[in-house]
């Protein structure tokens, strides 16, 4: 007899979840189409983590992206990757004065409208670099820069060390910062990181945390005509998943991080979609020795290794084939790597190295323990369980102990691991920290092989000094042919970066990669919103749409209150009724 | 009891699942590490029968490793658990006083922060090995127990029985054991299979992001895996690890539902 | 309410307050001790990826990092006393600044998530209880049980896989769609909300199943007492007040449960954040634990507990308001 008449208080329950569906649905009507273009001619970049600030001092990939394009140096690297001119018009090396020169461009402004001079070369030469960016501190200690005149400066670094020095001067960590804006004040504590103001080609404009964050031309980049885009809006997507959905669905123009290996396929078939398996930045997987470790200090045992570990396998399994075998220690870009000792598969080879360095099989089969650390990335835990089996089948038993970032940085450090699997920026001038016998036990990203070889460490300090590029190439040889016999690591492959972009973006930019990823997209453009010409100056045919969104906050709140409200009012006036 | 009715399905269940896990060795057909034996992402076939991982791994070894080490630990921080809180929830409850309040602003502390995220902090700060995991995992569920354990308590202080015992002169330890224990029994019972049931959980969400230990088989860290292989519709490595899990954890959560409902429902 | 009600009210949110400032300060200490037996140096994490030794010994000058752990630890309280959460070494901002950044993203999600539950949940325990006899009874029970012993992660994913990739009807992740021009707030909130969906089901799924055991339960209780057979005779009127009285009975434990289940959620679900790109707290909090920024980690467990606080007091408030016949009972 219930059933026959409704009962309101039933009634109103359901009435209550209904309401919220339709008001839902409602909202949802009123959802604006997304388009699968893009809105003008704008790039939308996702991330895959966000920066904590926008320091170019900082060492952090995704902080450097940004930064590039909001800075720029003295010196830059091309589209080619070779350096050039940048804030200089005019460059030369004092080799008996050891000293840099270089004469300032005209009419270079910062992007509140005051112009760059050559206080401010002083003042990020003297103050800010050798203070707080993570090369400088090292390279740039005690500088001292002489102004010749109103656009000549002489820098004077505590060392001459050109091979390494040059190279930074092109990149953001010799970035030229305002001297107007940060004088006399704490870095970090002002806001310059969070609003950062440079000479780049893109200017900063808005930051909504944990959402996005918008750069805008520069009309008055110096650089006449550049750059083409009106605006790059960066999106933080935290999820690989998510990235692939939003490029997919034409959300998102570029990505050049954080697509796992297993994606090419379905984004090769996706004909809107156009990907790049980059080779730069140079970075490559390896295998890590402490070679201060009983049984791996014996140099045939991690021979022995090398030979007991198939890495096209790995290649194929843990990068679905993408990445490319290596055995040298350096990149190509910096000099030829066919000195490097390879190293087949060959695990009847190992067996008769570990036989010889005197660690003969057991009763049970097992010649000895090893613990291999391992950072908590998929990728390199992949490695991590194939090399234990390859290394089960000649008798070595390999525990594993995989560890997050920063405990995996001091573990090595303190020296208390076996050997462990990371990926390292190929760049020679971190060589001179990894491999050099002065640099063991210096902390993080230092020599934490505990690796010590005198001709190595001579062939260091020569190359370091050297500025002709045919004879550091040279060197870097030698000292490549040397590591291979060595084996402080054993490279195993070079990482490919999968970088994906919508057909319709066009440039010699994308994909990046010429210096880490600190490269500015000033030459990429959006196809149908800006047509290059030689003659005529940069032209839109858009305004550029900007998100005139209120502020986030204050309007979550109010959302937040009013669905509270809902399910509060909702139960008082269930319990009200029939009072 | 029948063996039909859900108490009797989930005590089979149950015993079911750690027969599994005890003889992993004997019931896996090939090791669950080995990378080299077959090829990566195949579907499931006569040979694999829940197909393959990226790694050329079998799924269906990994899976049954998988089970042993979610009983593994659910079980041992369970177990460690509920020693803690029933010692200190008799404590707490019979004797009263401080040690009451407090076990209660302990468990205050508890409800104050996520147990999970005090759990994956305390995990990655103290490095992923499977004796950290047990020990954190059960230090952080015991309090929730130990506070049930002394409600309970609380309550049966106060019968007849207890009071009877006393006059007789019994010391406090033997009424504890004689009276109180037998007469908490369901609960407790309830209650391990409730924490076994959360420990699975956490050890399979740790699995997920990577903090197991890496030497265990871990159901959760399949579903990494997982997470990726559906890019190229590898469906067997998300379905087959998920299923299992739900499975485990349901027969966890049914078992401590149907236990406290059948022998002392009046409590609830 | 009366004045003597209101002086009562403020003694008890005061006792209230007081008896967790203990509990507060037991939870910074726990995240304390934590990050300190913590392998790893701070100063190196804090550094960046590739930095020289000179920097990294900087680094710790400038934060501290050198001095005593006692030091460290009561200069810590005694700034959390004062409500200055310090500065965050990782993000080089007040670390207040911070959370509050992500809080209100968190708080929206808890909220949603709590609530789906409640409405869901709440609504299939009537129906559960008002069918006892049919079979969509178990059948409820069933699926809501199944689905709380579900790992959220496993629920997310196949929303994800279902709703987000193969129907499309739903946006993967994220809070906002980016780029995008909002004619109006209306539109704007409509656009969160459709962001929300598939992230606070997943949360709502996995609570719902207590819901429906509670109001099924009392609801059930209500309908086979003797009322029913009086209701009867006197006309279905009653009826209505039948489920005032059920209903009456079942809000203070569901209240009790959603606070609960929102205290659960306040302080960040990591793996819902990270599976929807949601920037909440736990994604935050992960942060402070790979950079071992002390004043951030320990800034987010205060502030979290004091919200768990504040959010305890709500409750009871709400339990005055619904029934004044409760007493106070802390």
């Amino acid at each position: 007899m219930f059933r026959i008449k409704r009962v309101s208080t039933l009634r109103s329950g359901k009435l209550l979840a209904y309401t919220y569906l339709l008001l839902t649905l409602i909202m949802i009507s009123m959802l604006p189409i997304l388009s699968s273009q893009p809105p003008g001619n704008i790039l939308r970049v996702a991330l895959i983590s966000e920066p904590r600030f926008l320091d170019p001092y900082w060492g952090g990939w995704n902080t450097g992206f940004l930064a590039a394009q909001i800075f720029d140096s003295l010196l830059q690297y091309d589209v080619n990757g070779s350096i050039t001119l940048g804030l200089a018009k005019h460059f030369e090396v004092l080799q008996d004065e050891k000293a840099y020169l270089f004469v300032l461009r005209d009419g270079v402004k910062f992007h509140d409208g005051k112009p760059l001079t050559v206080d401010d070369v002083k003042f990020s030469f003297e103050v800010l670099i050798p203070k707080y960016d993570t090369f400088g501190i090292e390279y740039f200690a005690n500088t001292t820069v002489e102004i010749v005149n109103s656009t000549t400066v002489k820098i004077k670094p505590g060392r001459f060390l050109p091979a390494v020095q040059i190279p930074l001067m092109a990149s953001i960590d010799c970035a030229i910062l305002p001297k107007h804006l940060l004088e006399g004040k704490d870095y970090y504590q002002s806001d310059f990181i969070n609003k950062p103001i440079g000479t780049g080609p893109f200017k900063f404009k808005e930051w909504v945390k944990g959402s996005h964050l918008i750069l805008v031309k520069n009309p008055e980049y110096w650089d006449k005509g550049k750059p083409l885009l009106d605006q790059i809006v960066v999106r933080f997507i935290t999820d690989s998943a998510s990235i692939m959905a939003a490029l997919q669905a034409g959300e998102i123009d570029y990505v050049f991080r954080g697509l796992p290996y297993e994606a090419y396929s379905t984004l090769v078939g996706n004909p809107k979609l156009e990907v790049y398996l980059s080779r730069n930045p140079p970075y490559k997987l390896v295998i890590q020795f402490n070679c201060n470790h009983s049984i791996l200090s014996n140099k045939l045992v991690r021979q022995a290794i090398a030979y007991a570990i198939d890495k096209k396998e790995i290649v194929s399994k843990v990068t679905v084939g993408l990445a490319n075998v290596t055995h040298s220690f350096i990149s190509e870009r910096y000099a030829p790597t066919s000195g490097a000792k390879i190293y087949e598969y060959n695990p009847a080879k190992a067996e008769e190295l570990l036989d010889k360095a005197g660690y003969p099989r057991g009763s049970d089969g097992t010649r000895f323990k090893l613990e291999l650390l391992l950072r908590n990335e998929p990728e390199e835990m992949n490695v991590g369980y194939m090399i234990r089996d390859y290394l089960s089948k000649v008798g070595i038993k390999v525990e594993t102990k995989v560890v997050e970032f920063g405990t995996w940085l001091d573990l090595q450090v303190k020296g208390e691991y076996d050997f462990n699997v990371g990926k390292y920026w190929i760049v020679p001038f971190w060589h001179y920290q990894l491999f050099t016998t002065k640099y063991i036990g210096m902390g993080a990203f230092t020599n934490t092989m505990f690796y010590s070889n005198p001709e190595v460490d001579s062939l260091f300090e020569q190359w370091i000094v050297e500025t002709n590029v045919e004879n550091q190439k040279k060197l870097l040889v030698r000292i490549d042919e040397i590591l291979s016999t060595d084996l402080p690591w054993i490279p195993i492959y070079d990482l490919v970066w999968l970088n994906v972009k919508g057909k319709y973006v066009k440039g010699p930019d994308i994909p990046i990669g010429r210096y880490v990823f600190f490269d500015k997209l000033y030459n990429t453009y959006i196809e149908g919103y800006y047509t290059p010409t030689e003659t005529t100056p940069y032209i839109t045919t858009t305004t550029p749409t900007t998100p005139t969104q209120p502020p986030f906050n204050q309007l979550l709140i109010i959302v937040i209150i009013v669905i509270v409200l809902m399910v509060i009012i909702g139960s008082v006036v269930l319990l009200r009724r029939g009072k | 009891m029948r063996v039909l009715d859900p108490l009797g399905i989930s005590i089979v269940l149950a015993i079911l699942l750690v027969a599994v896990g005890v003889s992993a060795e004997w019931l896996a057909p090939y090791d669950p590490f080995n990378t080299r034996m077959f090829r990566s992402l195949q579907p499931p076939n006569s040979v694999n029968l829940m197909g393959t991982d990226q790694l050329g791994r079998d799924i269906f070894s990994w899976v049954i490793y998988g089970i042993r080490t979610s009983l593994l630990v659910g079980l041992t921080s369970a177990t460690l658990s509920i020693i803690i809180a029933i010692s200190v929830g008799l404590l707490a409850g019979y004797r009263g006083g401080m040690m009451g309040g407090l076990l209660m602003r302990m468990t205050d502390v508890f409800l104050s922060i996520p147990r999970f995220m005090l759990v994956i902090v305390a995990v990655v700060l103290l490095t992923p090995k499977i004796v950290n995991i047990i020990l954190v995992i059960a230090s952080f569920s015991w309090p929730e127990a130990a506070r049930v354990i002394r409600s309970e308590i609380l309550s049966i202080k106060e019968r007849e029985y207890v009071t009877a015992a006393k006059v007789l002169g019994l010391r406090d330890l033997d009424i504890m054991l004689s009276e109180i224990l037998p007469n908490i029994t369901p609960t407790i019972l309830s209650l391990w299979t409730l924490v076994i049931a959360e420990a699975i959980l956490t050890e399979a969400a740790l699995g997920f992001l990577g903090f197991s230990d890496s030497n265990f088989p871990s159901l959760g860290m399949m579903l990494m895996m997982a997470k990726n292989a559906i890019f190229v519709g590898g469906w067997w490595v998300l379905l087959f690890p998920s299923i299992v899990i739900i499975i485990l954890i349901l027969t966890f959560n049914l078992l401590s539902d149907k236990l406290i409902e059948r022998f002392s429902p009046k409590l609830r | 309410m009366k004045s003597s009600e209101i002086t009562k009210t403020i003694c008890r949110v005061s006792i209230r307050i007081l008896y967790s400032i203990p509990v507060i300060l037991s939870v910074i200490t726990i995240g304390f001790i934590l990050l300190k037996l913590a392998p790893g140096d701070p100063a190196v994490l804090l550094a960046g990826e590739a930095a020289t030794p000179q920097y990294i010994e900087n680094v710790r000058k400038i934060y501290g990092l050198d001095k005593p752990l006692w030091e460290q630890y009561f200069i810590y309280i005694e700034k959390a006393l004062r409500l200055d959460l310090g500065y965050s070494l990782s993000y080089k901002r007040p670390v207040l600044e911070v959370i509050l950044e992500r809080f209100p993203y968190t708080l929206l999600l808890a909220v949603s998530g709590v609530s789906i539950g409640f409405i869901l949940g709440v609504g299939l325990g009537i129906i559960s209880a008002w069918y006892r006899k049919k079979l969509i009874n178990p059948l409820i029970s069933n699926i809501s049980f199944v689905l709380y012993s579900t790992p959220v992660f496993v629920i997310g994913q196949f929303l994800i896989y279902y709703f987000a990739i193969v129907l499309k009807a739903f946006p993967v992740g994220g809070v906002v769609t980016i780029g995008l021009t909002h004619g109006g707030f209306l539109a704007y909130v409509a656009d969160v909300l459709w962001h929300l969906t598939l992230p606070s089901l997943t949360l709502g799924l996995i609570f719902m199943a207590s819901y429906v055991k509670l109001t099924k339960s009392s609801f059930i209780e209500v309908l086979s007492s003797s009322y029913i057979l009086a209701s009867r005779s006197l006309g279905l009127r009653n009826s209505t007040i039948l489920f005032k009285h059920a209903f009456r009975n079942a809000i203070i434990p569901i209240l009790t449960l959603a606070g609960a289940q929102l205290s659960m959620l306040v302080g960040g679900v990591i793996i819902t954040e990270s599976m929807f790109s949601w920037p909440g707290i736990g994604q935050l909090t992960m942060e402070a634990v790979s950079t071992r920024d002390h004043p951030l980690l320990l800034g987010v467990f205060f502030f979290t507990s004091i919200t768990v606080v504040v959010i305890n007091i709500v409750i009871d408030f709400l339990y005055s308001v619904v029934d004044p016949r409760i007493k106070e009972r802390l």
